[in-house]
């Protein structure tokens, strides 16, 4: 009797709470939980509705591209005449609509999401310990996201209306605009705050709570993945917060840390022009992309960690070169503070300082090639099961080869200056965005939803969901690279103003109609996601066969964890081992214990 | 069917003297980057292809190869630095102020929600005074009253004309936001910083009508802010400049026979900046 | 049998949990003045006129070492509060950080002061460059001063109670945070008090 399938007996039983935890309310359990599983689903199911939000909002913004004076079907209507007057989008609401896409998608998805869902779940699990260092902390972190998002909508409904100086809010537009950037402003410092919390727990269950015998070294990437991140957002997102807190001063209070002398502004809030200037546009872009450079690997690298562990396990053989991809990601990790220039070629900084920040930027490609390489060689020589976990991180691999390829041209300062702001840039983040880092994500829904939820997503359904979504994906963001290089300004809420880009309208057509598809296909997801949560068969401890521990745990676990004394006895990619018949190793079972391999689920290959 | 993947012809037509460079580079980087999508696609179709399941074949158990690392760290090293250099001097050619070639034209431009403002030295082909303190909305240049170079300089929006096989020089700033001037057919795109004079300079090759675009999010109309560039042959060039000079001297006489003032005095913008002013 | 198994140990580190956080925390916090100082370095440089001449003609620097002296002490104090939890002398931990606690009302108090004057001279935020920076980074810091004295009067009123107050880790982790507000004081004071050529 293999160890394996005794536990998978008493699964039944380890279901849910545990005899002596005495089971704690609805409130507890469900709403204020402190169990990192509970937070972890929570962030799931909030980032994955700001998703749809977000998605709306970019489909709107589609349609105003393509259809610039067409009344847009169906929700057109519903808006009001400030908005869209007879349902046809206006100028000032399209600049809202994309300030809002940008915003929630980085802020309150995708960070969230590769942060707050997969951290939260994974890092007690594959640690192999009971629950974060600080449960409270934590579960304050997530609750603290819903006022924040609030404030970053806040100028819904507003006569002023929405934030609408984009993502990157740069001054002097987003110090002369009205409340709602005021509100905005003050939501991504609440977010900031959420986020650097999150951090500092992670870093310290890290370093505190690993199991018996789970050194550093043995670490799944997962973990390093969100260790490494951790440490970014600790040391790069004060210094946002700094400047925005400096940008709410400006906006608010009339200082002038952004604003120049005698300029021929009047502020949105209260029409007056107070500020006395002294003060330099240059200097929020600066910390801003000091923070905002790192930001962007903040929102890959655990996605990275994820993909890494779901193709081992799925390709059943040992990730290439662990040790390198721990050391490229570290490398990714402090490269990424030297960069940030790269933002600012265009900007008037000095032209000099931005070819020191050329170099840098290129040597930052080094580390994600050494990641790339690793990840084919991982497949080489495998067994490769294409389940729809491994299909999700192979769309990463290769949507991040073709959008991280096309970060090559603009981190060459010569060439950037006619793509700079183009559709060229806004098709190289959608490709590391949502082609790598959003389908990793998938992934690890795919991936770990046994262990979160006890029960199997549909595999046919899983692989439908990939299909469309990497059919549609690359059909909406491919063609943007062509436009851009045509000209095609980003942000322009209508581009028929120009004759240059006349031309590229019927392209613009076919992408917005892509993306409908896109925003269709994640039906497959969310219905997959409530189809089995009822009906979806019961999940077996270890369903992947895979090596770290997590799979130790029970289907589903309860307050606690895990129901068997965890010790890890190796590093968690031991897989197809020579002189063993089973092709793969557990972290925790002991070297003397012998492991008889679980017949394969019939539904994986 | 593959003229699809041949970015190159999307981009506009290309008038400017080191355009030609720039769009050479990025050529140069697309056929580097189109063969590494080529081998790591290749790569990558090869093996999920090869080492799909198959029954009773067992994956192996390598953990790696330090020789592969070590070439794949060191080749990509190289080769992007390399690039790096290789574009800079281009980079330095287009943006550098100290290698900026000796200008036969210089003007003014102005960005200001939502239209481009230019500025000509008047009949006396110098461009006059200016000084913040003295911008106003209807004197966003700030043209210095007091001096007659300034009085009769030449102001125009969202319009202007240049000649051909000339070095211009742009002396480029802003009245409120950021603003970007981007000339997509010159391959000249700079942010105008508020507070900051940038230099920018090109030399148009061929005469006809271009656009200029505002390439940096400035508000609700920034889709909007365009301008148009007319290059002309010299003596085009010359006769409408001409004619904008006479213009402007009768416009000035016309005003001082009504009494105002050659620059419109508006209230200054700004207000209450002496310290220990309430409000 | 499957019981949630209790798999506390003691921290790998061999650092307490909260410690470990606070000092990452601190770490955060670094960062996060340093945009500040940054941005000031920055627009000082660009600005140096109206700083040296509002610094010098508008700043009170007795109050500021007042305050200074203040934040010092309050400093040694609480490491004195700790020594003596630690050491459970019940009565001297109480002193000290009653000590500790008026020191930092002090330091308020006095800031209170500094800011009311200066409305009253209308001079706000929005002045000039200089005074944004002022109010900027007093104000944060402020807070900061803030965020230690509510767990700081929490402990000091719970140990009156009967069951007293006895968790020497969580205030020597106060303690920590309250060092590092000390410190940034540090900065603050001659930066914005004492940084200036002095004018003839
Ligand atoms: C997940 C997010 C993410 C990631 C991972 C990246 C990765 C990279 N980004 Fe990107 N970037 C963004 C998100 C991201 N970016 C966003 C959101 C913006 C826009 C912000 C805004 O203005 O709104 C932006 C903008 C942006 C700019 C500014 C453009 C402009 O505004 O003008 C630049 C310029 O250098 C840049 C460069 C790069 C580079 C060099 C990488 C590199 O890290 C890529 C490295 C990867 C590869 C190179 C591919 C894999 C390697 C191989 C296949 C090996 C093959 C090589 C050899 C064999 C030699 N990015
Ligand atoms: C993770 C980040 C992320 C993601 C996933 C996306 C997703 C999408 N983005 Fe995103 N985008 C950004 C980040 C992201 N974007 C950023 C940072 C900017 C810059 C903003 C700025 O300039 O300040 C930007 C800007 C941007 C622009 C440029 C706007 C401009 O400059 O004028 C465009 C234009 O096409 C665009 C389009 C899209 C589309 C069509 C999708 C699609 O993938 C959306 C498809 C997904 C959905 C539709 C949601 C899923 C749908 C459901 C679950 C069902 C409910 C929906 C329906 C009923 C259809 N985006
Ligand atoms: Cu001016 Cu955009
Ligand atoms: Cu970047």
């Amino acid at each position: 009797m293999s160890s394996v399938s005794v536990h998978a007996e008493h699964d039944v039983h380890a279901d849910h709470g545990h005899g002596h935890h005495h089971e704690p309310s609805f409130i507890r359990k469900y709403i204020f939980s402190t169990d990192h599983k509970t937070i972890a689903k929570q962030f799931m199911v909030t980032t994955l509705f700001f998703l749809m939000v977000g998605g709306l909002a970019a489909l709107l913004i589609r349609w105003k591209i393509a259809y610039p004076d067409q009344a847009v079907p169906i929700i057109g209507s519903l808006l009001p005449d400030s908005w869209a007057a007879e349902g046809v989008i206006q100028p000032g609401f399209y600049t809202q609509l994309l300030t809002m896409h940008g915003a929630i998608m980085l802020f309150l998805v995708i960070i969230p999401m590769v942060n707050g869902f997969i951290g939260n779940f994974a890092i007690p699990l594959m640690i192999g310990t009971d629950d974060m260092a600080l449960p409270t902390l934590n579960m304050f972190s997530f609750w603290l996201n819903i006022p924040a998002a609030m404030l970053l909508m806040g100028g819904f409904g507003l006569e002023s209306g929405m934030a609408a100086g984009g993502w990157t809010t740069y001054p002097p537009l987003s110090v002369i605009s009205g409340l709602g950037q005021t509100l905005w402003i003050a939501g991504l410092f609440l977010v900031g705050f959420s986020s650097i919390m999150g951090a500092i727990n992670y870093v310290t269950t890290i370093l505190n709570k690993r199991a018996k015998g789970m050194t550093l070294f043995r670490m799944p990437m997962t973990i390093w993945a969100l260790f490494i991140t951790a440490i970014l957002i600790t040391l790069g997102t004060p210094v946002l917060a700094a400047s925005l807190a400096m940008l709410f001063f400006d906006n608010f209070l009339h200082t002038s840390f952004f604003i120049p002398e005698h300029l021929l502004i009047t502020s949105a809030l209260d029409g007056t022009n107070l500020w006395s200037g002294g003060g330099q546009p240059l200097l929020f872009q600066h910390l801003f992309w000091f923070y905002s450079h790192p930001a962007v690997y903040i929102m890959i690298v655990p996605s990275m960690g994820a993909v890494s562990d779901i193709i081992s396990t799925f390709a059943r053989k040992p990730i290439f070169g662990y040790k390198a991809m721990v050391f490229a990601i570290m490398g990714i990790g402090f490269l990424g503070f030297i960069v940030w220039g790269h933002h600012m070629f265009q900007s008037g900084m000095s032209p000099l300082l931005g070819t020191t920040f050329v170099l840098s930027t290129i040597v930052i490609a080094v580390p994600s090639a050494i990641k790339v390489f690793n990840w084919l060689g991982t497949l080489w020589g495998g067994s490769i099961r294409f389940s729809s976990a491994m299909l999700c991180a192979l769309a990463f691999v290769s949507m991040f080869i073709i959008g991280g390829l096309s970060g090559i041209f603009m981190a060459s300062a010569a060439v950037d200056i006619y793509i700079h702001d183009t559709y060229f840039i806004v098709a190289h983040f959608h490709y590391v965005l949502f082609g790598a880092s959003l389908f990793g994500v998938f992934g690890a829904i795919y991936y770990w939803f046994p262990k979160l939820y006890g029960k199997m997503l549909n595999e046919s359904w899983g692989r439908k969901h990939f299909f469309w979504s990497f059919v549609f994906f690359n059909l909406t963001f491919f063609p943007m690279h062509m436009i851009g290089l045509g000209g095609h300004m980003r942000r322009i809420a209508d581009p028929t103003v120009y004759d240059f880009l006349k031309p590229f309208q019927p392209m613009n057509a076919f992408i917005t109609w892509a993306a409908i598809g896109l925003g269709f296909s994640q039906f497959f997801l969310l219905a997959n996601i409530f189809w089995s949560l009822k009906y979806g068969q019961k999940a077996p401890r270890n369903p992947w066969r895979a090596n770290t521990l997590e799979w130790a745990a029970p289907p589903h676990p309860g307050h606690g964890n895990f129901d068997t004394d965890i010790t890890v006895y190796r590093g968690p990619y031991e897989f197809s081992q020579e002189g063993r018949d089973s092709d793969y190793y557990p972290q925790w079972v002991p070297p003397e214990e012998e492991t008889v391999p679980e017949k394969e689920p019939a539904h994986v290959h | 069917m593959f003229s699809v993947l041949d970015f190159l012809r999307y981009f506009p037509e290309n008038v400017s003297t080191f355009g030609f460079e720039l769009d050479r580079l990025f050529a140069v980087i697309w056929y580097i980057t189109l063969a590494i999508f080529f081998l790591t696609y290749g790569l990558l179709v090869y093996v999920l292809v090869k080492y799909r399941q198959k029954p009773g074949v067992k994956a192996s158990g390598s953990h790696g190869n330090n020789m592969l690392e070590f070439t794949w760290t060191i080749l990509p090293t190289f080769l992007f630095a390399g690039l790096g250099i290789y574009t800079d001097n281009a980079w330095e050619v287009t943006k550098n102020e100290q290698r900026i070639p000796k200008p036969d034209i210089e003007i003014e431009v102005l960005g200001k929600q939502f239209n481009w403002m230019f500025r000509y030295p008047g009949a006396d082909g110098v461009l006059g005074k200016q000084s913040p303190k003295f911008r106003t909305v209807d004197n966003p240049f700030g043209l210095d009253a007091n001096d007659p170079n300034a009085v009769d300089d030449i102001i125009m929006e969202n319009e202007f004309h240049l000649p051909i096989n000339k070095n211009i020089l742009v002396r480029l700033s802003s009245v409120d936001v950021l603003h970007s001037f981007f000339l997509p057919n010159f391959r000249v795109k700079q942010d105008a910083l508020p507070g900051n004079w940038m230099k920018v300079w090109f030399n148009g090759i061929k005469a006809g009508k271009y656009e200029l675009a505002c390439a940096e999010l400035c508000g609700a109309s920034h889709y909007n802010m365009r301008g148009v560039l007319f290059m002309h042959a010299q003596q085009d060039y010359n006769t409408w400049y001409d004619a904008e000079i006479s213009k402007r001297t009768q416009q000035l006489a016309a005003f001082a026979a009504e009494g105002k003032p050659p620059i419109p005095k508006t209230v200054n913008a700004d207000i209450g900046k002496i310290v220990g002013s309430h409000h | 049998m499957s019981v949630a198994l209790d798999l506390r140990h003691e921290p790998v580190s061999g650092i307490n949990h909260g410690k470990l956080v606070m000092w990452i925390f601190l770490a955060s916090e670094i960062m996060f003045f340093s945009g500040f100082f940054g941005a000031f370095i920055v627009l000082r440089n660009a600005n140096i006129d109206i700083f040296t001449e509002s610094s010098a003609t508008h700043l009170n620097v007795a109050l500021a070492t007042l305050n200074t002296v203040f934040l010092i002490s309050s400093s040694l104090t609480m490491a004195l509060s700790i020594y003596h939890l630690e050491r459970n002398n019940k009565g001297l931990f109480q002193t000290f950080l009653g000590l500790t606690l008026m020191f930092a009302f002090g330091f308020l108090v006095v800031k209170y002061f500094e800011y009311s004057h200066k409305f009253h001279d209308g001079i706000f935020p929005r002045t000039n460059i200089f005074f944004a920076f002022y109010f900027l980074m007093t104000g944060f810091h402020g807070l900061h001063v803030l965020g230690g004295i509510i767990p700081m009067a929490w402990m000091f009123v719970r140990s009156f109670t009967k069951k007293g107050y006895t968790n020497a880790k969580r205030v020597e982790v106060l303690g920590l945070y309250w060092h590092f507000v000390d410190l940034v004081w540090i900065f603050l004071f001659p930066a914005l008090y004492l940084l200036f050529p002095t004018l003839h």
